[in-house]
């Protein structure tokens, strides 16, 4: 599957804009792992980062399908949103109809990661990130399991956000009870 | 134990230097000066760095042998500022002096061709690896530490040692860009290295450690990135040298086709041995006096072409965007365009204007350096985000705090071909791809 494809469906069913590159990154992380798609995801400190979505997301900018728009808040940070043009919601209504079962999987999973997290690139980041070294461990992917090495990445998280990590790959259904 | 690395240290002091014009002096230890006398590495002597640019800047001339004396040297430095052991220091510079053995003929352009014959991602870090492990005359010299110079300059490990030979901010980039711009004479390139260098740090992580930059650096690295962008879009993705380096890898097919070159020979997955040995004697003069000596052919008339500078010309462009493409769904197909589909309409316009496959080529360009995360280089090495470590400890993408926001450049469609038919082709090309033709359009 193409991955601007993907990418256009995916900003479509978050209602057609989303803030924050990592924030793309890591839905399309869950994607990978949910779809099975391969979009050569590699480890990295703010967890699994891929190189395709990256030149993805410029392609469609560059051939005005996306639009950028950046603010600054107020720790002098910069916030990238990331807009469906008009030709871009024309092509992802297209889409739409030619790849519903994708898009149907794809707005889960962006659904899911909004109402558990909401725009919080943290904790999104974070459940990645142990998402992906139990993974690549081959380790069992249990809620105990995800506290213990989430404890040593250091990042300052506190307990409650180390919880929504958890309740997040509950959601998505990436992480179990033990047994 | 540490007496011995002591002795070891002794006998390996820094024995001679080297002049050179971004560094001054470099200085070589008994071991790094017995490697430069390797034929792998003499090699590099005849391999020049910018392959083509040369036909564009024509000072663009310097070698991958100058490069990797300077990577060798930044390495040493980045690892002195991480306060790596003597050891570690040693085997990363090393790894500096050896991590483009690998490279053939005029570069990186080389590596497509022994991806079209192995049929999978062959770029010169395997051939490298490969080089390293076979080479007899290596092994003698790398006795002892062959092993660990192989895992760090094939990237197993992901660690410091690795990324200071390639991650980000990685010696081979610290060292090129400056050398690029001094070259060709083109000042984009240039950057406080110094600033750079005197901030590198390592931010310790549960997985492994990264190379990042302390707060107090990252305007340097701003310059950095920018001079990277400025360089790609100035001197590596000039069309210029996109044609020359096209019409070159045409005219291997072509030789490969007639048998000038032997593709069992360039294929890894047979012999090794025999690959290695065909492969080391390819360099940037041996291949053209092969093909202009060997060929009867197409090949050897479009070497000739290359070295008189009878280049083919721009017949048509068009960018990738709205203003050239109104039309949303035409325009999303070339954003999706394959290899096989360029192919397909090359052979289409080249059909109609009865040109041949030396006489005309499409090319795809997509200018692949942006001024945020995605640093993609020539290199296949995949990039990652710089990291940004603040005063209070906070470690932060550059990405998601740099003012520079991506640089847009669409990707641009180039059809080339014979002077003398550049007017018909573009029109031909116009009439087929069903889109006004960008070049003429602002030649008007």
């Amino acid at each position: 599957m193409d991955s601007s494809i993907v990418m256009l469906l995916m900003i479509d069913a978050a209602g057609g804009s989303v803030e924050g590159r990592t924030t793309l990154q890591k839905w399309f992380y869950f994607a990978s792992v949910k779809t099975k798609l391969d979009f050569g995801f590699i480890p990295h400190f703010y967890g699994p980062y891929s190189e395709v979505v990256t030149r993805t997301l410029n392609d469609l900018i560059a051939s005005d399908f996306l639009y950028e728009a950046g603010r600054v808040t107020r720790h002098d940070r910069i916030i990238y949103t990331y807009t469906l043009t008009e030709d871009g919601k024309k092509i992802s209504a297209d889409l739409r109809e030619r790849h519903n079962e994708l898009y149907q999987n794809l707005k889960e999973i962006v659904d899911t990661c909004t109402n558990v997290v909401g725009n919080n690139i943290n904790i999104l980041s974070w459940a990645a990130k142990v998402y992906y070294l139990l993974q690549s461990k081959g380790k069992q992917i249990t809620y105990g399991e995800i506290k213990n090495i989430g404890k040593n990445l250091g990042w300052k998280l506190s307990e409650d956000e180390i919880d929504s990590a958890v309740k997040l790959l509950s959601a998505l259904k990436l992480a179990k009870k033990e047994d | 134990m540490p007496k011995k690395k002591t002795n070891e240290n002794k006998i390996d002091k820094k024995t001679i230097s080297i002049r050179d014009p971004l560094y001054g002096f470099i200085e070589l230890t008994r071991k790094e000066k017995e490697l430069l006398n390797c034929r792998v590495l003499q090699r590099l002597t005849r391999i020049k760095q910018l392959g083509h640019t040369y036909i564009v800047y024509p000072s663009a001339v310097y070698t991958r042998f100058e490069h990797s004396l300077g990577t060798m040297h930044v390495a040493g430095r980045i690892s002195e500022q991480l306060q790596l052991s003597e050891d570690d220091t040693r085997l990363v510079r090393l790894g500096g002096l050896l991590h483009d053995i690998g490279h053939g003929p005029f570069s990186h352009v080389f590596e497509q061709v022994l991806d079209e014959i192995t049929g999978e991602t062959f770029s010169h870090a395997k051939v490298t690896s490969l080089i390293l492990e076979n080479n007899k005359e290596l092994r003698k010299t790398l006795k002892g530490i062959k092993e660990e110079l192989s895992e760090i300059l094939t990237f197993i490990k992901g660690d410091v040692k690795c990324e200071i030979l390639s991650g980000p901010l990685d010696a081979d980039r610290l060292d090129y860009l400056r050398r690029d711009s001094y070259h060709t004479g083109v000042a984009y390139g240039i950057f406080d290295f110094e600033r750079v260098a005197r901030n590198l740090c390592i931010i310790r992580d549960e997985e492994r450690d990264y190379i990042g930059i302390h707060e107090k650096g990252k305007d340097a690295v701003e310059s950095y990135r920018m001079a990277r962008y400025l360089m790609h879009t100035q001197v590596y993705q000039h069309h210029t040298r996109l044609i020359a380096e096209d019409m070159f890898l045409r005219a291997v097919r072509f030789a490969l086709d007639e048998n000038v070159l032997d593709e069992d020979s360039l294929n890894p997955n047979t012999d090794i041995d025999r690959f290695l040995e065909y492969f080391l004697s390819l360099d940037d003069n041996s291949i053209q006096y092969l093909i202009v000596n060997k060929s009867k052919g197409k090949a050897r008339k479009i070497i000739l072409n290359l070295m008189n500078r009878k280049l083919l010309k721009r017949a048509y462009i068009i960018p990738i965007s709205t203003e050239a493409i109104p039309d949303y769904t035409k325009r999303m197909k070339f954003v999706n365009m394959k290899h096989e589909q360029i192919e397909k309409l090359e052979n289409e316009i080249a059909s109609k204007a009865g040109l041949g496959p030396d006489e005309l080529i499409l090319h795809m360009q997509s200018t692949e350096i942006k001024l945020y995360e995605n640093l993609e280089q020539a290199s296949n090495i995949e990039e990652k985000p710089i990291l940004i470590k603040h005063y209070n400890g906070l470690i932060k993408q550059i990405g998601e705090e740099s003012p520079f926001s991506a640089s847009y450049v669409p990707k641009k469609l180039y059809v080339f071909c014979v002077d003398k038919e550049k007017e018909r082709v573009g029109k031909i090309a116009e009439e087929i791809i069903g889109i006004k033709n960008h070049y003429s359009s602002r030649e008007q």
